[in-house]
């Protein structure tokens, strides 16, 4: 379980994450939404240990990050944007050490790794050096190492980003398996990709969490006003599709949804 | 223990990144060459000497050479992963940077062994071409192996701080080169000029290299090594302290990481001028003839020193001028530092010197000089038994020709017993009442109470004088004619040169004239009066006007002793008998005052029975040979080694489920 507990984020004057709260239980999939600059992957840094908030805390599997950072990221796997890595080592020797890194057997390593190999389609390029890679297989890869220790907790920052329809699809079906049992919390910019794979879906904005529900109920709030994209821009924006955009955003300010703290 | 297995995971995979990176392994290729090339080329302008093999060229160049490799090798096993978010993944992982940082540096650790061990063949074919000093290479390769992982600690510092690949490189290798410069001594001469020498050399003491040239030449310094590892130690911690400093928000960063990095800086300054006064000079000689290592025989010599000698080192011209500088120097600082009271050094530069090949030049108090010629061909050894030689020569003068001046007939018996004793103790020429000129090769000349002097005879002591040439003046007439001194034949020379005789009773000249300092400047500085110095006779040193050329002895000073009579500068010891006049009186003077004085003294018994002489093991062509012959199998072996576990490693990866016991 992932708890993000009022975190505040002010690096100037200007906060990135305002009192930002969030709950992602165990089978969850919650999908981060937000315009670029609003926060998301400041809130992904957070909940992966890699930015120490302000105010608020961070758990995971109850462990607080920021008191005993070693111990939660032991429990959690992250998967940056643009899925970055060291361009020279093949996909296997990439794993392998981040495997070693992590402090895995070796005996038990190598089993972990043909195993995840296997699971993420990657048994063809295994010795194929990472910068030589497709997008698609670039993420494969960041999700194997993310999952080599099989950690409870998954941070994902946009992992469909810059992937043709097919990728997309071939993610969202490697995402949808290992996710099913863990506590995931999937930053997106692609509104497509919400119904496919996630359970929840939290709208944030200016650093705030603007709207935050189960993806049904999402879908059915803004099925009357039409699209889940017209909701989502006028969840972020404050502007109602259907009405010019030099009204006052206050009067198309969608009715708060619940949070989820 | 899992810490550490982490961390050592960490390195290798660096490690293996910064193997397969195209651009490391341009950059260690170029280093290997550039190694060649820099030691190589003095050897095909230069016939197979002992400067053309040695490596001395490569280590001038070796601290410019590491600050740019290691510059590269931060910019990539850091700034680059820190650019590309890859530092970022890792760090999620559950890698904190105390494992982070110590990781990937260790990785850089061993790409600066990698490059060290490719720069190997050039110590090898060095070895090959003549003769190397093992140990002094040895130790410059270790040491430049330290610097190098020093500088890289220097540069994550800079990368962390940076976080983007071509500035960390440019702003890295700057600064160790601007650090490297600070330890020059083209840099630390301008800054003296500019700050004088006690700021100019605490800002040199900040420099690692500051000790670098005695380390190429096998002196190795604990401060150096201190220095190094401080720069290794501070470089790292401010690598952490600001990559750990990185989790945090801008403002919290604010807040204190200048601080910290200022402070840090702060304590690296502080620490190297505490570690140079502590450790000062303190080495040891790790060459392999322990050519650094003043002989024990050449430091008794030195210590024994009865007054100061100055050792003016010439090195000469050109390459093997430089050589010698750089050989001798050390040792010669050495040896001055094991008996300072009695030496004083100077080092002539180069081209500066007007030598054609390295010249040592021990010259005493009296401006006695013996000149070596420090031929390297004549074995360290042996010239450092020479330089013992030399000192103990000038500490015992060699017997010298006196010639006698004397109102006292010919043929009296004291005078004539007189001559029989004082040639027993070496060459002395009676010079006849009407002599015209002073031999040539009159060293010191003895004018005791002369009889009525011609001008052409006074002429002659006045030139000899003028000349500076040594006299013994004893200006009364002979007894039993007591004159006045001021009115006696000697008047005239005692005018020339203001000389005023002390009146009777006086302890002390009152010589009217600057030189009467002299008195109390006679080595050790003791008050004459108070305590004579042991076998000297005559108390007053008068030098006579500026140096002139001056037959063979033209180089040494005229040390002219005014007697008077009544005076009682009789040493300890030896008395003139009361009532003693005519030839026995001036007999017994002359005899007082040359005998037990170092005018004329016979070489004092030297302890010659030294240790013998090493033998200079200088290697030949076959124990080059043989030497490349173990070596360089060794290391394809090591490289064939290395390369078969890596590639078992990658096997065992690539069976799936492939386990090892």
């Amino acid at each position: 379980m992932l708890v993000i507990e009022r975190v505040t984020v002010r690096p100037r004057a200007r906060s990135v994450l305002s009192e930002v709260s969030l709950l992602v239980e165990p089978g969850e999939i919650v999908g981060l939404l937000g315009v670029a600059g609003s926060g998301k992957t400041a809130l992904l840094r957070v909940a992966s240990g890699l930015l120490e908030p302000d105010a608020g805390t961070v758990r995971v599997v109850g462990v607080d990050i920021q008191i005993d950072r070693a111990r939660a990221q032991s429990q959690l796997g992250y998967m940056a944007q643009n899925a970055p890595l060291p361009p020279d080592l093949s996909v296997r020797e990439y794993l392998w050490w981040t495997g070693r890194a992590r402090g895995l057997d070796r005996t038990d390593l190598d089993l972990r790794v043909s195993a995840g190999a296997k699971e993420l389609d990657l048994g063809s390029v295994l010795d194929v050096p990472l910068d030589r890679l497709a997008d698609v297989g670039r993420r494969r890869v960041s999700l194997a190492a993310a999952l080599l220790h099989d950690p409870v907790v998954l941070v994902l920052d946009d992992p469909f980003c810059g992937l043709d329809p097919v990728q997309k699809l071939s993610m969202r079906a490697v995402l949808r398996r290992f996710a099913a049992r863990r506590s995931t919390l999937v930053a997106m910019r692609s509104l497509e990709d919400v119904p496919a794979i996630c359970t929840h879906v939290a709208v944030i904005q200016g650093g705030r969490i603007a709207a935050a529900k189960t993806t049904p109920e999402a879908f059915a709030a803004t099925a009357a006003a039409g699209r889940f994209e017209d909701a989502f821009l006028k969840a972020v924006t404050g502007h109602d599709p259907g009405r010019p955009m030099d009204e006052p955003f206050d009067e198309a300010m969608p009715e708060q949804m619940e949070l989820r703290t | 223990m899992r810490r550490r297995r982490r961390t050592m995971a960490v390195a290798m995979m660096a490690l293996r990144e910064g193997l397969l990176s195209p651009l490391v392994l341009m950059a260690l290729a170029t280093f290997a060459a550039l190694a060649g090339l820099v030691s190589f080329l003095p050897v095909l302008q230069a016939p197979q000497t002992a400067v053309a093999a040695h490596p001395f060229a490569l280590f001038e160049a070796l601290p410019t050479m590491m600050a740019v490799l290691v510059a590269l090798l931060a910019s990539v096993l850091w700034a680059r992963g820190a650019a590309d978010g890859t530092l970022a993944v890792a760090m999620a992982q559950g890698l904190g940077v105390r494992m982070l940082v110590p990781g990937r540096f260790s990785a850089g650790l061993m790409l600066i062994a990698v490059a060290l061990v490719l720069v190997t063949p050039v110590w090898i074919a060095l070895a090959w071409m003549g003769p190397v000093d093992h140990g002094a290479v040895g130790a410059a390769w270790a040491v430049a192996f330290l610097m190098g992982a020093a500088q890289l600690a220097f540069a994550f510092a800079v990368a962390v701080l940076v976080g983007r690949p071509i500035a960390t490189f440019v702003l890295a290798a700057s600064l160790l080169v601007a650090l490297n410069l600070l330890g020059g001594p083209t840099v630390q001469a301008a800054m003296e000029g500019v700050f004088g020498p006690g700021p100019a050399g605490a800002l040199a003491a900040l420099s690692p290299l500051s000790g670098w040239r005695a380390v190429t030449d096998g002196a190795l310094g604990a401060r150096d090594v201190l220095q190094l590892l401080l720069l290794l130690a501070a470089g790292l911690s401010l690598a952490m302290l600001v990559a750990d400093a990185q989790r945090e928000t801008a403002a919290a960063r604010a807040a204190h990481l200048p601080l910290s990095v200022l402070g840090m800086i702060g304590l690296y300054a502080g620490l190297c001028l505490l570690a140079l006064q502590a450790l000062g000079d303190t080495r040891s000689d790790l060459t392999a003839a322990r050519i650094a290592t003043p002989d024990p025989a050449l430091v008794a010599a030195a210590r024994a020193l009865g007054e100061p000698v100055t050792l003016r080192f010439a090195s000469g011209p050109g390459e093997a001028g430089q050589s010698a500088r750089r050989s001798w120097g050390e040792l010669l600082a050495r040896l001055q530092r094991k008996a300072p009271d009695t030496l004083r050094l100077e080092i002539v530069p180069g081209d500066a010197s007007g030598v054609s090949g390295p010249t040592l030049t021990a010259t005493n108090s009296l401006e006695e000089r013996v000149t070596l010629d420090l031929d390297p061909a004549r074995g360290r050894g042996t010239l450092q038994r020479q330089i013992a030689l030399a000192l103990l020569d000038l500490e015992a003068p060699r017997t010298r020709m006196v010639s006698i001046v004397t109102g006292v007939p010919a043929g009296t018996p004291a005078l004539e017993a007189l001559m029989a004793r004082l040639r027993g103790q070496g060459p002395v020429l009676l010079l006849p009442a009407d002599f015209a000129t002073i031999p040539e090769q009159t060293e010191v000349l003895v004018v005791a109470r002369p009889g009525p002097l011609t001008e052409p005879q006074v002429y002659a002591i006045d030139q000899f004088l003028l000349a500076r040439g040594r006299a013994v003046l004893v200006p009364g007439a002979p007894p039993p004619v007591a004159g006045d001194i001021a009115e006696g034949p000697l008047a005239p020379i005692l005018r020339t040169h203001d000389w005023q005789v002390p009146p009777p009773g006086s302890h002390r000249s009152t010589i009217a004239t600057p030189q009467q300092n002299l008195v109390t400047a006679w080595p050790g500085g003791r008050p004459l009066a108070a305590a004579p110095p042991a076998g000297l006779a005559a108390p007053v040193a008068l030098p006579v006007g500026p140096p002139r050329p001056h037959r063979a002895t033209s180089l040494v000073p005229a040390h002219v002793v005014v007697v008077a009579e009544a005076e009682p500068f009789v040493p300890a010891g030896l008395s003139v008998p009361a009532g003693a006049a005519g030839a026995d009186q001036t007999a017994q003077w002359i005899e007082t005052l040359l005998l037990p004085s170092a005018l004329m003294a016979a070489p004092p018994p030297v302890d010659t029975d030294w240790p013998p002489l090493e033998r200079k093991d200088e290697r030949t062509v076959q124990d080059a040979l043989l030497l490349s012959a173990i070596a360089v199998p060794a290391l394809v072996l090591a490289a064939g080694l290395a390369a078969h576990l890596l590639r078992r490693r990658r096997r065992s990866m690539i069976q799936p489920g492939g386990r090892r016991a």
